[in-house]
């Protein structure tokens, strides 16, 4: 009921009255909540499209600094600070620039809430990355950075595909095939 | 861009002012003539005068307006008529697509929407066309920015992925198992890949700009450069095969291909301003820089290293 009008009016209507003298743990508790129900979507990559049209950068935030932690985490000792330099520049830079290119191909798209997709869609990479981490083997690391990877795409193209027009599809979603292809990449270097 | 534009028409036009003023009058109208009956065909020369006389008060009327917002350098000439109709057409002819006052600002995402204005399959084609050693047609296509960024990235993305998968392989053959992958392999692949598509570009147009041609594209050098980069792709995939003769080749043949193709649809597009001296140091200029490029990429990134324990 609260998701289906926050989602409407873009705001968090039920809380208008009330959130000057609530307790910051129940602010936060009803962000984390916020970001759970996104990450749902991503999952199950059919859901409600309006739930991500509400956009936020705290989720894209946590699970970047989560991947680049894990990455880093299992590079070689001196290169650790560079993993995490290149797996933060990736995320944000990155998935600014498939979002710029997305606009100048026409497509008909706000830059934040594709930032913010494109953001959310990491998580099954996410999920990837502390499996083969906890597995150290080349098989394992292959086939879940290979799901995560399959997942990921086809959970954000379902997203931005359809405000990109016909003729430049292609064009498009090829930036977002290389920017998951380059985070599952490293994964596999673990 | 726009700045150097004004500059230049006020060169031009104290230039012209300087002169005995009827060839001023003279010039101005013929230029604006030019443009005006370009479809409309002029049928008899006695006619002409007057035509030209009702053209010159039309201008009059359609540019007066827009002059307010030019600089008071324009307005502060005496003969008003004529700057106008010499500075209108030089601004047409330079930007046929769109009226110039309408001309999103360089900052704008709107500005290089024009550069990405392309479909798949002409991305495709483009790709084609950049390796034929002798065709030059690719420089008849329309400019984009959409091939040589993604392709660039692609192969940054790639060497930075099978250099690694190279060392890789050449550790397993030499029987090392004191292998790790190499993250700086990436930053040196961003610095040289878009440098050389975009940086390099960018000087040789400087260059030519001051000494050879005013009406040098920027974005076709880049096209050029950035789409003859994509069968970098297949090879930096094939180079991943352990095999030192089979990497040489592959890279100097794809290597020498695209350059002849870089040179020669350059020369073309350069010939015509006569001076051939100032031509030939922007082709070696790209020679060079084309050559160390093919050879860092070979040594860089598929080169054959014993690993020791």
């Amino acid at each position: 009921m609260a998701n289906q009008l926050d989602s409407e009016l873009m705001i968090p209507n039920e809380e208008i009255g009330n959130t000057l003298d609530e307790s910051v743990f129940a602010t936060l508790l009803r962000d984390l909540k916020r970001i759970g129900t996104k990450l749902k979507q991503v999952l199950i990559f059919r859901g409600d499209k309006d739930n991500l049209r509400d956009w936020d950068l705290w989720g894209p935030l946590f699970l970047c600094l989560l991947l680049s932690v894990i990455l880093s985490h299992g590079a070689p000792e001196n290169q650790s600070s560079l993993v995490f330099a290149l797996i933060f520049f990736i995320i944000w830079i990155g998935s600014g620039i498939v979002t710029i290119n997305a606009l100048l191909l026409g497509g008909n798209i706000s830059f934040f809430q594709t930032v913010c997709v494109l953001g959310y869609c990491i998580f099954p990479l996410n999920i990837a990355s502390i499996i083969s981490l906890i597995f150290n083997n080349i098989v394992v690391k292959f086939i879940f950075a290979g799901i995560g990877f399959i997942w990921s795409i086809i959970s954000s193209i379902s997203f931005i595909s359809p405000f990109i027009p016909t003729n430049k599809k292609v064009l498009a979603i090829y930036p977002v095939f290389l920017f998951f292809l380059s985070l599952s990449s490293i994964i596999l270097t673990l | 861009m726009s700045d150097t534009d004004e500059n230049q028409n006020g060169l031009k036009n104290t230039h012209v002012e300087s002169e005995s003023e009827n060839e001023n009058k003279g010039g101005g109208l013929f230029d604006a003539d030019l443009l005006l009956t370009s479809d409309a065909e002029l049928s008899s020369n006695k006619d002409l005068e007057e035509e030209k006389q009702e053209k010159q008060e039309k201008q009059e009327e359609t540019v007066k307006p827009k002059e307010e917002n030019n600089d008071l350098e324009f307005q502060s000439f005496g003969n008003k008529n004529d700057q106008s109709l010499e500075f209108k057409p030089e601004q047409l002819n330079s930007k046929q697509r769109k009226v110039p006052e309408l001309h999103p600002p360089l900052w704008s995402i709107d500005y290089y929407k024009e550069f990405f204005n392309i479909e798949t399959k002409e991305v495709f084609k483009k790709m084609g066309l950049s390796i034929i050693p002798f065709s030059t047609k690719f420089y008849s296509r329309k400019a984009d920015l959409y091939g040589p960024f993604w392709i660039t990235t692609t192969l940054v993305f790639l060497m930075s992925v099978s250099g690694n998968l190279a060392s890789y392989m050449d550790s397993r053959k030499s029987g090392s198992e004191n292998w790790q992958y190499d993250f700086t392999k990436v930053t040196f692949a961003c610095t040289l890949l878009y440098g050389y598509v975009f940086l390099l570009p960018f000087i040789i147009y400087m260059i030519s700009k001051c000494f050879i041609s005013e009406k040098f594209e920027m974005t076709k050098l880049m096209g050029s450069i950035g789409y003859s980069l994509s069968f970098y792709i297949p090879v930096s995939i094939l180079c991943v095969i352990p095999n030192e003769s089979l990497r040489w080749s592959l890279v100097l043949i794809v290597g020498i291909a695209t350059l002849v193709n870089i040179i020669i649809n350059l020369y073309q597009e350069l010939k015509n301003d006569g001076k051939m001296n100032r031509v030939l140091v922007i082709l070696l200029l790209i020679l060079l820089t084309h050559l160390t490029v093919v050879f860092l990429l070979k040594f860089i990134f598929f080169q054959y290293k014993e690993v020791k324990n």
